[in-house]
């Protein structure tokens, strides 16, 4: 995996959060830094799936992740699925004229 | 003949309904939803990856390569579909399948306005009962089976069709 150097500042309420997750898994901040932004990008992708306006390989890919590991992480986070019910009357009728 | 994707195929495989949606209606996947569903799952460990594969060598699930054309390639590209959402669309438009099951939101909008028909993993199991594939019990254990992974309203709307027509 590439690694790109990038500067940033954080607001003191952050600086906590990660000072918290670095004493929590004895790691360094810049592991905790890059630990919490994971969590927030599976956090991202998982609402965004959810409002439907990612797809699932999309949603993958964001969180960085295989497709069958995203599908386990919805479940997880209690996102079903994200067909409407629109969507499945259309299904349904396709295959009432499948007869 | 149906396309399916990975998201479909591997929940059919957990609720247990995959072969026998498969032994009525001939199942179709791309190269990258095998990728996806067998090779990816293998690699993680996931067991269904291993009898997603046996239907495969069974020739219960046919693997179809789509040419990749001009036009379907610029939509592809377009679109910004990827992986298995690429591969079945691919296949719809080789005219490989004449229907693409999914049960991803932003995937059947897409899908809906090329006018591509689409059916949802319930939607597939009320199919077998209709046409008398399977008894309308056989047809709710397998769909209570799906409830754990489908949306609420996919569910309902099935369940509404399958009471409905008692």
């Amino acid at each position: 995996m590439v690694s790109v150097s990038k500067t940033v500042r954080f607001p003191e309420e952050l600086i906590r959060v990660i000072e918290h997750r670095a004493r929590q898994e004895k790691v360094d901040e810049s592991t905790a830094i890059k630990q919490l932004l994971g969590l927030g990008a599976e956090g991202y992708a998982i609402e965004l799936f959810r409002r439907g306006e990612i797809t699932l390989n999309e949603a993958a890919r964001l969180a960085g992740v295989t497709l069958r590991q995203m599908i386990d992480s919805l479940q997880r986070h209690g996102v079903k699925g994200n067909v409407r019910l629109d969507q499945q009357r259309r299904a349904l009728e396709f295959v009432g004229e499948l007869g | 003949m149906i396309g399916i994707d990975s998201d479909t195929l591997i929940k059919l495989t957990r609720a247990g309904a995959k072969e026998v949606v498969a032994s009525a209606v001939e199942i179709v996947v791309s190269p990258e939803v095998k990728k996806e569903t067998v090779d990816e799952g293998k690699s993680g460990g996931f067991p269904d990856a291993f009898e997603i594969e046996r239907n495969i060598k069974r020739g219960l699930i046919k693997v179809v390569r789509a040419r990749k054309a001009g036009e379907t390639e610029t939509i592809v590209r377009e679109l910004g579909l990827m992986g298995g959402e690429a591969g079945v669309f691919r296949l719809f438009m080789d005219g490989k399948c004449k229907a693409v099951a999914s049960g991803d939101q932003k995937f059947l909008d897409l899908i809906e306005a090329l006018n591509i028909p689409f059916v949802t993993s319930s939607a597939l199991i009320v199919y077998l009962w209709k046409n008398g594939k399977i008894e309308k019990d056989v047809c709710l254990k397998l769909m209570k089976k799906l409830e754990p992974m489908i949306s609420d309203e996919e569910y309902q709307l099935a369940l509404f069709e399958l009471k409905g027509g008692s």
